[in-house]
């Protein structure tokens, strides 16, 4: 049985870097049980524990992001950069606090981000990127999300929140990140490895076409991720509680098996 | 120091706001008279007259209206400086300033043809009894008759509403306004609903950041500025060219201050009984009081003006005006010739000699030294890549990158979220500065700090290129105690997309963007600062400042 879940867990983790949740289950689902038949065990009890466990991943994916709220923020993806006393918007029913979220230039979730705070009546303030590191002298807690995390602890997450690290260590503030345990991957990657470990989106987002003839000479680069090495992360939050990042090893190895590491 | 800062500064708010609300007041509802205003400081400017006594006596004739608005600007700008009590001066002339445009909006309605000498000739507390008479007067007559004004009334009405009402339920105006000047002026804006000063909305600032928030830089607009007689039209335009952010940079701030100010000198001619160094040092305190106002001073202006009121006091007194001008006409070229062209020259010699061949040099965001650098580097045949780092809202980056890909530097192109991207890439990382503080601390463009971070972590030598002339004598560790606080509206636009922004409504919720102008690198993160003496550690500040004076 365990087996079967870490195979499952494994393949979520690879359907998980393609993106798009729902879609991606149901991949699983019909994936399945042609994995399984390498295993070559008895079929038929499988078949139904199979789809129990999917079933039951499925509802505790659903669940996860109400978990992990239950412990923090709502937002996982976003830039965010929080001053927080506490985590948002559960605790807001609780606490007062503030929150600066930093815009991300290129993507702009951070807009979303505030207004969804704003409607849910916190005191939200927005900066742009460069300012964050004029903020953080004033700043608690930085509260971030990721898109994945690495088997070293490191994250790769959205681009510019190396710098909002870097601030944050600068200024001693405690970096907390917000991750599933479908984010982690037993992938290790080195400091400047950019290259294939980045993606970059269209560069018209911070040089639009309308400046014309300059666009000619000049090689615009809009990397969308950001490599933050383990050293800068405090704590890393799932829905199952908090972990230091040293010990991500650990939970990789509950969570996939070591033959699965590679496919 | 900081507090007189803060004093000073609500005070202004006070005559701003005042200024502004009553000048809009006026010129919603006499359009024709700012023209005959515009029309007179167009005069000025192709004629400039340099004694401001004598363009008053000449604005008496030219427009009748404004006439005693004019007159009277000056003795309360005189008053205000040397008086004590400057706040009642202030706000009792305000007061006044505001019948009187009551006053005349009323006689040229009712053509109620009072004589103006009348008035001049009673006893303060008279006038103050007739122009309250006259302002009921003309109120009535604006709601009855006048149908074309009618539309205005409503606004203008709620506008007034506060300062009426003070100025009406007691008989001893100037000195229960004093005590309940605090309360008003941060009230009036609130109370008051018209679309600027919705602006200064208390919840809608960073509450961290109360004490950035002076006045509203929107407030001054060109109609108001057009009414400030004591203050030469170079000045003027200056003023507005900050306060819209047209000049932007402390260079190109310093050197169009100190261009104005030649005009100034050119164009005064002192009162006889005054001195013409002391009759300038008045005016030209006004002026900066007045640039102030338009936008907090850059490091650079504050030091070239103190430098030239020490010049003011140290020449000759014995020699003819003529020659005192031409004097001190010299000292402000020869300040923007030693100061900030050389002194260019000299930094981007000194860092020549640091860029080698093949480097890849990163720079933030537009700095005219760092551009002047590069672009003279590579015309002497240095081989070298940029990459401009750049962000938002100013994206002053983009001119950088125009003037560099110009002459036909390679450069390349990001925002400051993708410097983890490059940095590995990188060799060294040129920075300009607004000013160094004494503590070692650049204070620059914000996003300077972030730079000098990231390239630490990389370890890359961050070089800052700073002319000595923006040495502070300031100490500050970091960036929130003194800032600038830019247009907030900035923040919203997204030029790449056409999509509005999800808080275009901000104003109603809790949200607020805030946009730091500033922020300073703490000394540990700079490698080296690059002036015109030497290249020196950030902790040297303090020594180059002590031997600056001396040298000049």
């Amino acid at each position: 049985m365990r087996r079967i879940l870490k195979i499952i867990r494994e393949e979520y983790e690879v359907v998980s870097k393609r993106r798009g949740d729902d879609q991606s289950l149901h991949q699983l689902v019909t994936a399945n049980p042609d994995d399984v038949l390498d295993y070559s065990e008895k079929l038929l009890n499988l078949r139904t524990d199979l789809l129990d466990q999917l079933t039951e991943y499925e509802t505790e994916l659903e669940t996860s992001i109400e978990n992990i709220a239950n412990q923090a923020s709502e937002h996982i993806h976003t830039n965010e950069i929080i001053l927080t006393v506490e985590f948002l918007k559960c605790a807001a029913k609780k606490r007062t606090f503030q929150v600066i979220v930093v815009e991300s230039s290129q993507v702009y979730y951070g807009h979303l981000m505030a207004a969804n705070l704003a409607k849910s009546n916190i005191e939200t303030s927005v900066i742009p990127d460069a300012a964050v590191f004029a903020m953080m002298s004033r700043v608690n807690k930085v509260i971030i999300g990721t898109n994945t995390v690495l088997a070293n602890g490191g994250l790769r997450a959205l681009s510019g929140v190396h710098a909002v690290a870097l601030a944050a260590k600068h200024y001693s503030v405690p970096v907390v990140v917000l991750a599933h345990m479908y984010k982690l991957t037993p992938i290790h990657v080195a400091y400047h490895e950019q290259v294939n470990f980045n993606e970059c989106a269209s560069p018209a987002n911070i040089l639009p076409y309308s400046t014309g003839a300059l666009l000619n000479k000049v090689k615009v680069y809009n990397p969308i991720f950001d490599y933050v090495p383990p050293e800068l992360v405090t704590l890393l939050i799932s829905h199952q509680g908090g972990n230091s990042p040293s010990y991500v090893y650990r939970m990789l190895s509950e969570l996939y098996h070591p033959e699965d590491y590679e496919i | 120091m900081q507090m007189d800062k803060k004093n000073q500064s609500k005070e202004d708010k006070v005559g701003a706001d005042g200024l502004t609300k009553k000048e809009r007041r006026a010129l919603k509802v006499q359009g024709r008279q700012t023209d005959d205003n515009k029309a007179e400081l167009k005069n000025i400017k192709a004629n400039p007259r340099p004694n401001y006594p004598e363009k008053n006596e000449l604005s008496k004739k030219d427009s009748g209206i404004s006439i005693k608005e004019k007159t009277q600007i000056p003795d309360e700008i005189i008053s205000g400086i040397e008086q004590k009590s400057s706040i009642e001066s202030k706000l009792s002339d305000k007061e006044k300033r505001k019948l009187e445009w009551e006053k005349t909006l009323a006689e040229k309605k009712n053509q109620l043809n009072k004589s103006d000498s009348d008035a001049q000739g009673l006893s303060k507390a008279e006038q103050k009894a007739k122009r309250r008479e006259l302002q009921e007067a003309q109120r009535l007559a604006k709601l009855k008759s006048d149908p074309q004004n009618s539309k205005n009334i409503p606004k203008s009405n709620e506008g007034k509403a506060n300062p009426k009402i003070t100025s009406e339920s007691r008989s001893e105006i100037p000195r229960q306004v004093k005590s309940k000047v605090p309360n008003e002026s941060k009230k009036s804006p609130n109370v008051s609903k018209t679309p600027l000063a919705k602006k200064c909305l208390h919840g809608n600032k960073v509450k961290l950041l109360n004490h950035l928030y002076i006045g509203d830089s929107k407030s001054f607009e060109f109609e108001d500025s057009v009414c400030l007689p004591n203050i030469h039209p170079a000045f003027i335009q200056l003023g507005i060219q900050y306060s819209t952010k047209t000049i932007m940079g402390s260079n190109a701030r310093c050197i169009s201050l100190l261009s104005a100010l030649t005009h100034l000198i050119r164009d005064l001619r002192s009162p006889p009984e005054q001195e013409f160094c002391r009759f300038l040092e008045s005016v030209l305190q006004n002026s900066s009081d007045y640039l102030q106002k338009c936008r907090p001073m850059a490091v650079s202006m504050i030091n070239a003006l103190r430098l030239f009121k020490l010049q003011l006091t140290q020449i000759d007194t014995n020699i003819p005006d003529d020659d005192k001008k031409q004097k001190l006409i010299e000292f402000v070229d020869t300040y923007i010739k030693d100061q900030v062209m050389t002194a260019g020259k000299a930094i981007s010699m000194k860092v020549f000699d640091k860029i080698s061949n093949g480097d890849i040099i990163l720079t933030y965001s537009c700095s005219s030294l760092i551009s002047q650098i590069l672009v003279e580097a590579f015309h002497r045949k240095k081989q070298f890549k940029v990459i401009v780092v750049d962000s938002r809202p100013l994206c002053e980056g983009r001119e950088m990158l125009r003037r560099l890909t110009q002459v036909g530097i390679e450069c390349t192109y990001i925002f400051i979220n993708a410097l983890g991207y490059v940095m590995s890439t990188v060799t060294k990382v040129l920075l300009g500065a607004h000013a160094l503080l004494t503590n070692g601390y650049v204070m620059s463009r914000t996003g300077t700090a972030q730079v000098a971070l990231v390239a630490q972590a990389h370890n890359k030598p961050v070089l800052v290129c700073c002319e000595t002339y923006k040495f502070s004598e300031r100490v500050q560790t970091d960036s929130l105690v003194y800032n600038e606080i830019g247009d907030p509206d900035s923040l919203l636009k997204i030029d790449s997309s056409d999509k509005p922004s999800p808080f275009n409504s901000w104003r109603e919720s809790k949200l607020t963007p805030l946009n730091i102008l500033y922020d300073v690198t703490p000394p540990d993160l700079v490698t080296a600062v690059v002036t015109e003496l030497a290249i020196l550690p950030c902790t040297s500040v303090p020594v180059v400042l002590r031997i600056k004076p001396t040298e000049i």
